[in-house]
This record gives structure tokens, sequence and C-alpha cells, in this order.
């Protein structure tokens, strides 16, 4: 008996041993970088090469995919920023610098670009950067067979290139086309080899070849990638810090979704960069010394509410503009976001190109107006307090599909218990996207939020006029003439002060319209341990690594 | 025996059969158009371009005949998301839900087996009383809450774990414990049961009053016969593993099948949903085929029915 | 074969201190079940009437309250909205005890009337049936309530009916094994010789013979429906309503769990014990109708 009870014992004893000797100290990532106190850094030290840092991404590289001509999804094309070079740079005031093209000149007619190129750049498997290839990128994009979204809107009235000798190239376009400049400077219109497309074909996403100051090492796919130096390097855009050569040795990234996961992983230095900070953990992070942390707004069209328009009562402007008065933004922010954004008066982020501060503080929380107006139009408040017309109820019903991104249904719970204090009915709908996309192309819902980043105003085009790409099921659901004529003429007007005069008529007009109520304005985050130094931000707010290094 | 196993993969096949069958069902029953989720927007032409690419405009009849007949030839097509070739896409994903379902049950044989054992030699006495109360526990607790406490404890506060990620062994442990807590649970339970249930039989009293020891008498009769049942529960605990891998690799941030297969059926992306679930389907019927041999071998009274 | 009712006069194999056969009054699972219906009761109440039980609001926000640990004025603390823990999980009660047992009553009424046809009439009716059935179950119930609910879309009584269309086929099997053991005995032959009706057969004679393994399995599936239902919340396709269930809170309290440890945990507590007291519940029955069952 006793044996019975001893073996039992030490069988015990052994597992628990087995279970507490795996866990044993240490981490399990990163190379330099520790985030222990140690010495205080000291002023800026010089960059010195080496290191491998370890990015903990808010998001996943949706299907493996990485070709720049698919972008869409903002970590995806956060992460290809580094694999992929553009022909321009664009500066914060909206100017632009050399980068694979050296100089440019736009013609007499408006219609085309000439570039010269740089004659120094090769892609990561060596092919040579030319004007062919330049035709090769421009002419995939708009071929239907690569499925390209935004690059494909990116290249608007796109005609033809021509190659005019080795290192210069000419763009045409059939009209004049004022946003090209800036969609150039993007990774949508980023530069693939076309040796490796025509070698990969329909696995080319899963083996991205650029000329950026990465190349892809390892995929390990739905989970991490590693992007290692690539050492001929040496064609940095005009801002760059530096000259040659990234200082990382490796770029790994990681995919981490899961904010508190994110959040451990980066304080326990599994990571030494993380993105998108969720505004609980801001402050501490801010006040702890052993991290940094950099904001950047994003440039894009905010996030938004759209009303569906083809639906009544909706397509009455008074009635959308009731409904924006029950709603305390002010208050409503703040509750979701502790403080760390704030209210977007524009479709528009304020830093993006041709932004209005007209608009700013042109409407108000006013819940009297709010309810008088109601009454006004018949609308009658019911026995739970919600209003009531000739049987309907004032109930809006609200698809969505991304879950609560960027904190966007706690947003919604709070404007919902807003809207109740004036009668007015939210009712939300989380859907598989499969669903979300036919309901929205049936018009079967009657309000959605959605946010789209870009950083030309070229983006009004698309989400409010049925002349865009989209036509009649244009985002916003908007079918307004003047806008339409004064956005398509925008889209091929180069002279700034019309255009930005153009785009502040649409702007105001939108809000007058309340073709949207734009709701927060997002400011992207990034932290990283403090022996990381110098990163940058390349518009709309992608993370670029180029400069970066690691204190030893 | 031969003959046995070849029987019961022959019935296996029209099985088989009627799961492709329910799968493609299924999968079309799923609402929204692949080709619109992929395209992003609502720019018709692209969308009828790509609907047509993927094969998404032929009658259904059509699909179907066409997916039967290159299933039967082992061509499970490309992804509608990223054009991999399926079986690609799946096999590597595989290992990862693969080793942590490996490791998982083991652990819950391991932990459960023992602690069954413990809890019904010592019946009735304080370490009965824990194990039962601990076993209940793990049944009842939702994987995915686990998970969280277990992040919380050992990675934010202890520091001892890392939380994501899976490369190493200790990236394996905690999402290893979180899904196979519930199986060492049921193990623990149904273990404790059966050994009561067999000390109890006539024939041990026999053996015992022959003047067998007592550890004689447990190690070699009444596991034996007691751990026969188990052996089913170990074959539904491992198949059952699917559930819990989508959300432990969600939380951990770890590859996985579970959350290929959720993402496919969000994103409408049929190739993988369907190959998915026959992969579940076929893996389900071979654990049960292999559960009713291991059955046939310990137990030469099942062996011989065949 | 000793019955269980001998135990007492068999040889343990662990030595009892005194000689003499004395169960004690009060045992262990008397605990268990006292607390277990306790704290049903309790859950009841909470769903019949939430208010008895808390003065706040469930919908009440309060900016000024905003992740505040557990305290007297709020003992479990407040989530990100200012709203109290304690209500919400009081007024929460109602949907996580409904989504239980309606699916369960739903899957195991489907599942007893297919499992009676199917091992009452024998023959292809059974075998298509049985066939249809293990097709079905090559597919892991997870998977399927998941597929049903992104299919149906994301109403409550539609992830209800995902829920208890996963588990049918299982009722189905225990009922039908249990039919056909009935079928086997002679008085139903006696009862067909008179001429009974069938139907009455059913309801007579093989209904009250289902009825104890069906109990027994939809007392503990009522737990696990509902760890069911709040994995898929957790998923992201469960229904969002003004009063978050507790699936909903605890998937929501994820992201803070750094700061606002409570919001997680308390939900998966509340959860746990839930699914705890059903499953002692169920043993209780099984212990009871079962009388092969060993305490």
């Amino acid at each position: 008996m006793r044996k019975i009870k001893l073996t039992a014992a030490v069988l015990l004893s052994c597992l628990l041993l087995l279970l507490s000797g795996c866990g044993s100290s240490g981490d399990g990532g990163g190379g330099a970088g520790n985030a222990n106190a140690g010495a205080e850094s000291s002023a800026e030290a010089t960059p010195a090469p080496g290191g491998e840092l370890v990015w903990a991404l808010a998001g996943v590289v949706q299907n493996d995919i990485l070709d720049a001509h698919r972008t869409g999804f903002a970590p995806s094309t956060r992460v290809m920023r580094s694999l992929y070079d553009s022909l321009v740079v664009e500066f914060e005031d909206h100017t632009f610098g050399p980068w694979l093209a050296a100089s440019w000149e736009l013609s007499e007619d408006q219609k085309s670009y000439t570039f010269k190129l740089r004659e120094d750049v090769k892609f990561h498997d060596g092919t040579p950067f030319n004007a062919g290839a330049v035709k090769f990128n421009f002419d995939r994009i708009v071929d239907p067979a690569t499925q390209s979204s935004l690059g494909k809107n990116a290249m608007g009235p796109y005609v033809s290139t021509e190659v005019i000798d080795e290192f210069t190239v000419k763009v045409n376009f059939s009209e004049p086309f004022a946003p090209f400049l800036s969609n150039l400077a993007k990774v949508d219109l980023g530069m693939v080899s076309p040796t490796a497309v025509k070698k990969y074909g329909d696995a080319f996403p899963q083996n991205p070849v650029g000329t950026g100051p990465f190349k892809l090492a390892k995929l390990t796919p739905g989970t991490e990638l590693e992007l290692a130096r690539f050492e001929e390097y040496n064609w940095p855009p005009a801002n760059a810090k530096h000259q040659g050569p990234a200082y990382l040795d490796k770029l790994i990234v990681k995919y981490v979704p899961e904010d508190a996961t994110r959040l451990s992983v980066l304080q326990s230095n599994q990571a030494q960069v993380a993105d998108i900070i969720p505004p609980q953990n801001l402050q501490a992070l801010k006040a702890d010394p052993n991290f940094k942390v950099y904001e950047t707004e994003l440039l894009q069209h905010n996030y938004s509410y759209f009303f569906n328009q083809d639906r009544e009562p909706w397509n009455d402007a008074r009635i959308r503009k009731a409904i924006r008065a029950g709603i305390n933004f002010d208050a409503a922010i703040k509750t979701v976001y502790l403080g760390t954004s704030r209210q977007g008066w524009s479709p528009l982020s304020p830093h993006s190109l041709y932004y209005t501060p007209t608009v700013e503080n042109t409407w108000k929380y006013d819940p009297e107006y709010a309810n008088q107006v109601l009454d006004e139009l018949g609308w009658v408040k019911g026995a739970d307090g919600i209003r009531e017309k000739d049987g309907k109820r004032l109930s809006l019903e609200m698809i969505d599909y991304q879950g609560n991104r960027e904190k966007r249904l706690d947003l919604l719970a709070v404007v919902t218990q807003q809207l109740k204090q004036i009668g007015v009915e939210i009712k939300l709908l989380t859907l598989p996207q499969g669903t979300f996309t036919e309901r929205r192309a049936n018009g079967d819902y009657d309000l959605y939020g959605g946010s789209q980043f870009y950083g030309d105003p070229s983006i009004l085009r698309q989400m409010y006029s049925t002349k865009g790409p989209n036509g009649k099921l244009n985002i916003s659901r908007t079918h307004d003439p003047e806008l339409e004529d004064w956005l398509e003429a925008a889209q091929s007007e180069l002279n700034t002060e019309k255009r930005a005069e153009l785009y502040k008529k649409a702007q105001e007009k939108i809000i007058e319209q309340v073709y949207s109520i734009p709701a927060y304005v997002l400011d992207y985050t990034v932290a990283s341990s403090r022996k990381v130094h110098d990163i940058s931000f390349d518009y709309p707010a992608w993370p670029v690594f180029y400069d970066t290094w690691i204190e030893q | 025996m031969l003959r046995y196993i070849g029987n019961r993969l022959l019935l296996a096949v029209p099985v088989i059969f009627g799961t492709l069958t329910l799968v493609f069902l299924i999968v079309h029953w799923l609402p929204g158009d692949p080709a619109r989720i992929l395209v992003g927007d609502d720019n018709e032409a692209d969308i009828q371009y790509l609907r047509e690419q993927l094969g998404l405009h032929l009658p259904l009849w059509r699909q179907y005949l066409n997916y039967m007949w290159n299933s039967i030839r082992g061509d499970f097509g490309h992804s509608f998301a990223n054009r991999q070739p399926v079986m690609e896409r799946l096999l590597e994903q595989l290992p990862a839900t693969l080793s942590l379902a490996v490791v998982s049950t083991l652990f819950s044989i391991a932990v459960g087996v023992l602690l069954g054992i413990l809890s019904a030699v010592f019946r009735n006495k304080i370490i009965d009383y824990v194990i039962r109360v601990l076993s209940l526990f793990a049944i009842s607790m939702p994987k995915f809450w686990l998970a969280i406490l277990l992040i919380l404890l050992f990675s934010v506060h202890l520091k001892l774990l890392p939380a994501i990620g899976n490369g190493s062994f200790k990236q394996l442990i905690m999402p290893a414990f979180a899904l196979g807590v519930t199986g060492a649970g049921i193990l623990a339970r149904m273990v404790r049961n059966s050994v009561l249930e067999v000390i109890h039989e006539q024939y041990v009293l026999t053996l015992r009053s022959k003047g067998l020891s007592e550890r004689k008498i447990l190690y070699q009769h009444v596991l034996r016969n007691a751990l026969l049942p188990a052996l089913t529960v170990i074959g539904i605990i491992f198949a059952g593993l699917v559930e819990g891998a989508v959300v432990t690799e969600t939380v951990f941030s770890r590859q996985g099948i579970g959350k290929l297969i959720v993402d496919a059926i969000n994103q409408k992306d049929i190739p993988i949903i369907q190959a998915a679930v026959l992969i579940c389907a076929v893996f389900n019927i071979l654990i049960n085929l292999l559960v009713d041999l291991a059955y046939s071998l310990v137990d030469p009274r099942v062996r011989n029915s065949f | 074969m000793l019955r269980a009712g001998s135990t007492e006069i068999s040889v343990p194999l662990v030595k009892k201190k005194n000689g003499l056969l004395r169960l004690p009054r009060i045992s262990f699972s008397h605990i268990g079940i006292f607390l277990s219906a306790a704290f049903l009761l309790f859950l009841t109440l909470c769903a019949i009437a939430p208010e008895l039980f808390t003065s706040y609001s469930p919908v009440d926000m309060n900016a000024e309250l905003l992740l505040l640990p557990p305290s007297a004025g709020h003992w479990l603390g407040t989530d990100h909205f200012g709203r109290d823990m304690w209500t919400i999980l009081v007024y929460g009660a109602r949907s996580s005890m409904l989504l239980g047992i309606l699916s369960v009553l739903i899957g195991s009424v489907a599942g007893l009337i297919i499992g009676m046809i199917s091992g009452y009439f024998g023959g292809w009716i059974d075998t298509i049936t049985m066939r249809i059935i293990d097709v079905i179950m090559t597919i892991p119930g997870t998977l399927l309530a998941i597929i049903i609910a992104v299919a149906i879309g994301p109403t409550f009584f539609n992830v209800v009916l995902a829920i208890s269309i996963a588990y049918i086929p299982s009722y189905a099997r225990v009922v039908r094994s249990a039919v056909m053991s009935i079928v086997s005995r002679s008085y139903i032959d006696a009862a067909r010789t008179i001429g009974t009706p069938v139907p009455v057969i059913m309801l007579r004679h093989i209904l009250p013979g289902c009825l104890s393994p069906l109990l027994v399995m939809a007392t503990i599936g009522v737990g696990m429906s509902i760890l069911a239902g709040t994995g898929l919340s957790f998923l992201g396709l469960g229904v969002i309503k003004e009063i978050p269930d507790w699936g909903y809170i605890l998937s929501e309290g994820r992201s803070y769990i750094t700061v606002a440890w409570w919001i997680s945990v308390f939900p998966g507590l509340f959860i746990t014990l839930l699914v705890v007291a059903f499953n002692i519940l169920g043993d209780e029955l099984r212990d009871r109708l079962d009388p092969r069952h060993i305490r």
C-alpha cells in the first residue's frame, strides 16, 4: 500500500518538475536593445550598423500578400514600405523630392510626365532598374489580371508609358492628372522587379522583389516575416539622414493583432518596436523612461459615418443634420480614447493636402436643435423613447465587419446612447465580410462607418462622386452634380491655388450637407525601446526603418 | 485484422464522399461573393473579371462536378485570396497546429490518467476531492479565458514565458496547457469512474482472496481494463482539438489551421474552406479507426468479433 | 458481477480508519449540489428580476468612472465605458442562461425525434439517417457552429440554432442506442402483437427509457452550449446587444487586461461557475439514474 502511495507521489512530483523546469527565466527573442534601466541614455550617440529589430505589428499581412500593387490593408502596406521604393518622395509640406527618379518635368499640355531615372539602382534580385522596368510596372498596375485596386485608381486616366532611352521614361494621361506625383510617392505605385514577376507569376506576392533597403529573407505564413538588409542599397529618398545601406542587419516583423499581447511583447522585450498603442496604455508608456513613443497623424479620409442616401428618410439633408446634432463627439472621444484622439471636422485629416480649416466648428452638439427639427419633420417619440412616423421607427441599421478596430464599436456604443436621448435608435449588425459586402452593394443598410488611408484629396472623388471608380455605388451614396463637377475639375487641375479652392468648396459642401459625419482623427502611434533610434515616417504614416539603428 | 482495416477504409469512402458534398453545399450557402470581397470596393467591372477568373460564373452543378472530379484527383485548387495552391497553404499551417495538438494531448493523457488513478485509489480522501474539483473546473472553463489568464500571469506579471510565437518549445507551453486542460479534466473524471468500476468487480475480489499483492492487482489487472474506455475518450479529445485550436491560435498569435479556417470562412475563400473541412473530416475518420484498432488490440474479445 | 449496491461489503483498496461502515451525513457531493442549485437559483433570479441585485443600470455610461478597480461602490469594478461590472454580469445572466437552455432544448428535442424514429423503425431509415449523421459528425462541432453562424447571420436565435444543430447528431445517437436496447425487449413485441398503435408505443413505452440518458446529456450540454456561445462571441460571431453578454464583455476586456484585469476575469469566472453548476447537477442526475455508476 505504501508503495502505491510512494510511486504516485514520485510520478506527480516528476510531472510538476517537468512543467516548472520548462519555465526557466529569460526571454525568447530580440537581439540587442534590452530595455533594462542601466545607464541613462546619453545624448545622441552615432549610428552604428548591426542589430536585429523585432517589430510587433498591429495586424497581419493579409493572406501573406506582399505585392506592392495589391495594397489595401494598412498593416501590409506598412511592412511593404521597407521592401519597395517609389519614384519620388513627398515631404511634409506636400512638395516632392527625388528618389528613384532624379528629376522630372511636366509637358506643355500637362498630360505627360517625363522622368529621368537614377542610373545606379538595382532590384534585390540583381535586375537593373531602368525605363523598361518603370513601363512594366505601370502597365502591370492597370492590368486587370493583377487585381490591383488602390494602385489602379492611383493611376487615374493613365494611357501609356514610353521608353525614351534607358533611363528616361514618359508617362501619358488622357487628361491632366493632378494627384499623380503624390500617388507616385506611395507604396501603391512602388517599383517591383519585372524579372521576379515573370519568374514567380501567381506566387510573386509571397516572393516580393523590390529595390527597398530591406529584402525578404523568410516568410512564415500567417505569423511573421524576416527582412534582411539589402547590402547594395544606395538610393534613399531626398529626406533620408544617411546614404548607403540600412543600419539594421534584420527587421523581423511579428504579427500581433491582439492589443494586450502586443503590449506585453513590447514590455518583455520580445519585440523592440510595437505600433498602434491602445489609448489605455499610452500614458503609462509615455511616462516610462525605458520607452519612446512616436505619434504621427495618419493622413486619410477620417473614419466617418455614412448614411445610405439611397434610402428614405436618409436622403433628406435636414434629418441628417438633426442626427448629427445629437452626437456629442467631444464627450464620446474623451470616454473611448482617454484623451489621445481628437474630433475630425472634415472628411480629410488635418495635415492632408488642401485640408480646409474653414469647416472646423461649423457644427456642434445641439440636442435641442435636433429634437426640434425631428419634431418638425413629423417624427414623434414613441413609448420607448424612439421616434416614429407613419408606423416606421427612426432606426438606423448599422453594418460592420471589422470589429472593434480602433475602438470604433466602442465609439458607436457611446453614440448609440447619445442618440437615444433624441429618440433615434442605432442597431449594430456585425457581419462576416461576405455578408457585409453583399449588403453594402445592394444598399441593404442605413448606416456604416469607414475610413481610407490616402494622402491626396482625390480620395474625395472616390468616395463622393458617381464619376469615380465605384460609380453610383460610391461609399457615401452621394449624387450631387455640383460637388461632382468640382471634384472632376480638381482631378485635372494642376494649379495649386485653383485646386485648393475646389477642394475647399468640396469639403465645405460635404460637411454642410452631411454627406458623411467625420468622427475622430487617428494618430498612428509607435512605441520603441529607448535604445532604438531614428524611426521616421513616410506619408501617409508608414514607419521607415532605413535610418533606424540600435544602441548597443 | 487486415481485412478489418480494409473493410473500414472501404466503408469510409462513401462517408468521405458525403462529407465532400455536404461541405460543398454548406460553403456555397455562405453569404457573400468572394470576388466582391477580394476586390474590396464596388467596382463592378473588376468584380466580374475576377469572378470569371475564379470560375464562379459557372452554374452551380458545373462547379460541383468540377469540384468532385478535381478532389478525387487530389487537385484542391488555389486559394481565392492569394492564388496559392490550397494544399500548399494548408500544409504550411498544419505542423504548428499538429505540434500543438500532439503536445496538448500528451499533456491531457499524462495528467488526466495520473490524476484519475490517484483519485480512484484514494477515494474520498482529500486528494480525491481536490482532484475532482479541479477536473470539474477544468472542463468548465472557457479555453480563451484560461489562455488570457495564463498570459496575464506568466507573461505580463512574472515575465517567465513568451506570449506569442510558434518556434520554440517554450512558446508551446502555455497554448498546449490551455488547450489540454479540458482533456485532462475529462480523462481524470472518466479514469476515476472506470477504475472504481473495475475495482469492485468480482474477479478483483477473487484475485485478492488468492493473495495477490495490491500493487500487482492495480497494475496488471485493474488498470488494463479500466483504461480501455479511456481510449475512446482520447480519440474524442484529439479530434475535438480543432475547436480549441481556433481560439488558442488567435490569443497566442500562432500559426495554424484554426485561424486559417476562420479567416477563410469570413472571406468566403471557398477552396480553402472545402479542403480544410475535408482534412478535418478525414482526420476524424482516421482517429476513430485508430481508436477502434487500439481497442481491438487491447481487448481480445473485441478482436474476435471481426 | 457485483452490483454497486454491494460495494459496502467488498474490501476496498484503501483501508478505512475504522471497521464500521458509515456514510457521512453530509458528503462532498451534497455540498456541491447545494451550492450549484443555490447559484443557479441566484442566476435565474438575475435573469428574471435583475433590479433586485443592483441599483445601477447596465447601460449607464459614465466618463468619470472609467476602468475603476473593484471597490465598495463597485464590487467588481467598472469597465471601459464606466459601466458597473457587477450590474453587467447580473443583467447578462438572462442571455447566457437562455442561450444554453434554448440550444439544448432544441438540440435534444430534435435529437430525440430523430433517434426514436431511427432506432424504432430500423432498416433503411436507420441506415440512411445514421450515415447522414456520420457525415455531419465528421465536421468538428465548433467548426460547424461557426459556419452556420456565419451563414445565417448574427442574431441571438441564429446563434442558438447554430449551436443546437452542431449538437443534434450526438443526442440522436444516444437516443438511438437507448431505443434500440428497449425495442429488443419482449414487452415491445407484446404491445405490437396486441395491436397498439405505433405512436402510443413510442410515447408510452419507448420515450421514458430514452429520457434518462438524454436528460444527463442535456444538463451537461447546457454548460457546453454556453461555452460554445461564448467562444463564438470571442471570435466576433456573436450578437452585440445594448446589454453586453458575458462572452462579449470578456472579449472586450482582452485589450484592457494589463490595466483593468477585472473586465475579463470576472465574466470568465461567472461563465465557469455556471458551467460547473450544470455539470455538478448533470453528474448527480447520472448517479441517480444510472444504477451501475459508482460514486
